[in-house]
């Protein structure tokens, strides 16, 4: 129960953070990705199934408050979190290069997939241009972001899985 | 006590054995949970009304969060603002002092509130350009922007007198329009936004044309498109594009930006350009929404 409530206070705050506190500190436009990172470090210590419904709220909240249409960026940061979720069978709190990359990459997928639902919503940017400027300044801000919030939400996983007296060695 | 303890062995027990436990594989979950989001999406889109309390709720919750950062966000951005001004002025000093002005008088308007925020909006002539048009000051509260999308929040909302359709400007130009209002909220879709288009004319000749939002040559150039305009047009360089009367949502004549780079279009039928918006969207932190709509029947 704790852990759900944990889950939200975590969503909450990521949201603040790429909405409100990183607006101020743009890099080339752009600004990074929190809940994708929250989403991969769920789906990297707790697996898929905690990972799709983090991506779920997380999407949902995006979307209740910024978009017209409910439910697109639900679906990706859902997908996000399925496909990263498969890492956790090799999960290892100190291989930090498998969550580098999986943020990294998972970035990647979560942008793919909004030009792509984008570009059925018609959108005009090429994908060229879209790769060059958005989604991979994105990436790579959201990877210099994660080295900063991996260890929080790391630190606040093991705080969760030791008040559950489930610790994992 | 006993029992917590019972329950802790109890749970290490299944999740060393994993055994014991309803099993919903994780494709299961995703099926089910995009099965909903389609729905979602459906109603969302067919039926708005239907999810606007849920809206309004959730914004409730959120954006009094969203304001309170927002206030230490812009005072932490004046800091860092000052502090790289400060190196640049080691190397040019005269420029400093004016850096140094404007930078602390950024501080000053993020800590201020509204009364003080309408002063320094006549200060800074905001008002001047448009003053028969009724308007609200808002102060953007959070901002999406994904590198395709532009959309940001301000903080009035159908509380102030808000409803959808009424144009956003700063300074002196157009910065777009309210596509949803919540009670205490509103959002607005920038015209710098990929699906933004709006009806534009060159306010000297009247030649009408259409203004598109297009992010990735924003950033890259600092311009957005133009299109349609008429081959015979005899527009030059630097003209202002202003909003055309016969746009159905858009006020007419206000000021969108500057027409450049014009060249005949691939089907050589009209002619393209980019323009250089009015409004500095990088440093959006206050608009004024007009709060008087555009007559239809005025078409």
């Amino acid at each position: 129960m704790i852990r759900y409530i944990v889950y939200f206070a975590e969503i909450i705050l990521c949201y603040l953070l790429q909405t409100s506190v990183f607006s101020y500190f743009r890099v080339s436009g752009v600004v990074p990705d929190c809940l994708l990172i929250l989403i991969i470090v769920i789906a990297y210590t707790k697996g898929p199934n905690q990972a799709i419904a983090t991506g779920f709220f997380s999407g949902l909240l995006l979307d209740l408050l910024f978009s017209e249409t409910i439910g697109v960026c639900a679906l990706i940061y859902m997908f996000t979190g399925f496909l990263a979720g498969y890492s956790n069978r090799v999960f290892d709190p100190k291989n930090i290069w498998l969550p580098a990359v999986m943020i990294f990459s998972g970035e990647l997928f979560y942008s793919v997939g909004y030009y792509i639902t984008g570009f059925f919503l018609m959108g005009k940017t090429s994908f060229g241009s879209y790769i060059v400027n958005t989604i991979f300044p994105r990436a790579l801000y959201t990877l210099i972001v994660a080295v900063f919030l991996y260890p929080l939400f790391l630190l606040i996983n093991r705080l969760l899985l030791r008040s559950e007296g489930i610790l994992d060695e | 006590m006993d029992n917590g303890r019972r329950k802790r062995l109890a749970a290490r027990r299944r999740h060393n054995s994993g055994e014991n436990r309803i099993v919903l594989l994780p494709k299961h979950i995703l099926f089910i949970l995009s099965f909903i989001c389609f729905v979602i999406m459906f109603v969302s889109y067919r039926f708005p009304d239907i999810v606007r309390p849920l809206k309004n709720a959730v914004d409730a919750v959120v954006s009094p969060m969203q304001e309170g950062i927002n206030h230490v966000g812009t005072g932490i951005a004046a800091r860092i603002k000052r502090h790289e001004s400060y190196e640049e002025l080691q190397a040019e000093n005269a420029e400093l002092k004016a850096l140094l002005e404007e930078t602390t008088s950024k501080a000053r308007l993020a800590s201020q509130d509204k009364y003080e925020l309408d002063a320094l909006r006549k200060l800074y002539e905001l008002d001047s350009k448009y003053p028969d048009l009724p308007k609200v000051a808002a102060r953007i509260i959070a901002r999406e922007s994904n590198g395709w999308y532009d959309i940001f929040t301000v903080d009035k909302g159908s509380e102030d007198g808000i409803v959808k359709d009424m144009n956003v400007i700063a300074g002196n130009g157009l910065v777009g329009i309210v596509t949803d209002v919540r009670k205490n909220t509103a959002v607005v879709k920038s015209i710098i936004d990929d699906n933004s288009n709006v009806s534009a004319m060159i306010s000297s000749s009247g030649d009408t044309c259409m203004v598109s939002g297009n992010m990735s040559t924003l950033r890259k150039n600092g311009t957005i498109e133009i299109s349609m305009l008429p081959k015979e047009s005899k527009t030059i360089e630097n003209e202002e594009v202003v909003t055309s009367h016969i746009s159905d949502r858009y006020l007419s004549g206000i000021l969108i930006g500057y027409i450049k780079d014009i060249r005949p279009d691939s089907s050589n039928m009209t002619k393209e350009a980019v323009l250089v918006p009015a409004v500095d969207f990088q440093k959006l932190d206050e608009v004024l929404i007009i709060t008087v709509l555009k007559e239809k029947e005025d078409l």
